[in-house]
């Protein structure tokens, strides 16, 4: 199969949702915690699975 | 005459099935051309092989979407519980500076707050004194680069200056309206160069 797991590409797509979570945190610790969470995230696209998906025509006879 | 039938398949799949069509998953996996090319295909002229093809393809997006929205999360809900961990860190361990003057805890004046800067030096000198000096993200820098000279003015005016719409109306010598239609136009054209972007990348 051919899925992503590219950490470069999944970081670069969440490149702004990784900003905006920062802006909760005081600034003084907004650095940590991006590379926290990009720590966080390659270490989870190489570790998570998912149990196989439905396929197309299994869901679409089921609605 | 063939040709006709087939075309006949593929329509009657759809009003059959219109119910699944609009389930989110499947619309937007549809919504790409070239599985939508592909179920096509394979509802006129359905192969065992073709069949097995569109459940690849739909399997390998489902399991994309699976994994973005996965991530999606995890940035959320991380952030949120590394902010607590260190505001209970900070509150335990209070750095002596930070640490409130009177200890009755009614005022939050710290020692750090009653520090005399030696000499004050002002922020204007440091940083620039335009728009653009101040954004940090890439991608926005290089959007509003992008956008014509009177909508980064208006932006500038707007955003950095901390104008209202009527005081820049005057100094441009036209109608507020108008200088809310340009400010709407300009956001919209960041947006969509920001967008079409990130499609790029998918």
């Amino acid at each position: 199969m051919k899925t992503i797991q590219n950490s470069e590409l999944i970081l670069s797509l969440f490149k702004g949702k990784i900003k905006k979570s920062l802006k909760n945190t005081p600034y003084q610790e907004r650095e940590d915690l991006e590379q926290e969470l990009v720590a966080k995230i390659i270490e989870k696209i190489q570790e998570v699975e998912f149990e196989e998906p439905q396929g197309f025509w299994d869901i679409v006879l089921k609605l | 005459m063939n040709n006709n039938k087939s075309k006949h398949t593929a329509k009657k799949f759809m009003s059959n099935y219109e119910k699944a069509l609009e389930n989110p998953l499947i619309k937007n996996f549809l919504e790409v051309k070239d599985n939508y090319e592909l179920v096509k295909n394979t509802l006129n002229y359905p192969t065992p092989q073709k069949i097995k093809e569109v459940d690849e393809v739909f399997k390998n997006y489902f399991y994309n979407v699976k994994m973005l929205s996965y991530i999606s999360k995890l940035i959320h809900f991380f952030s949120i519980d590394y902010d607590k961990t260190i505001n209970k860190f900070q509150d335990r361990f209070l750095l002596i500076l930070d640490q409130p003057i009177n200890q009755d805890g009614e005022s939050n004046l710290t020692t750090k707050d009653i520090i005399e800067s030696p000499e004050y030096t002002s922020l204007d000198s440091i940083y620039g004194s335009s728009l653009l000096d101040y954004i940090q993200n890439h991608e926005l820098h290089s959007a509003l680069l992008l956008l014509t000279k009177k909508q980064l003015e208006i932006l500038e005016l707007i955003y950095y200056k901390n104008f209202q719409l009527t005081e820049i109306a005057e100094i441009k010598n036209t109608t507020p309206q108008n200088i809310s239609n340009q400010h709407r136009r300009a956001l919209r054209a960041l947006r969509n160069t920001i967008v079409k972007k990130e499609r790029n990348f998918l």
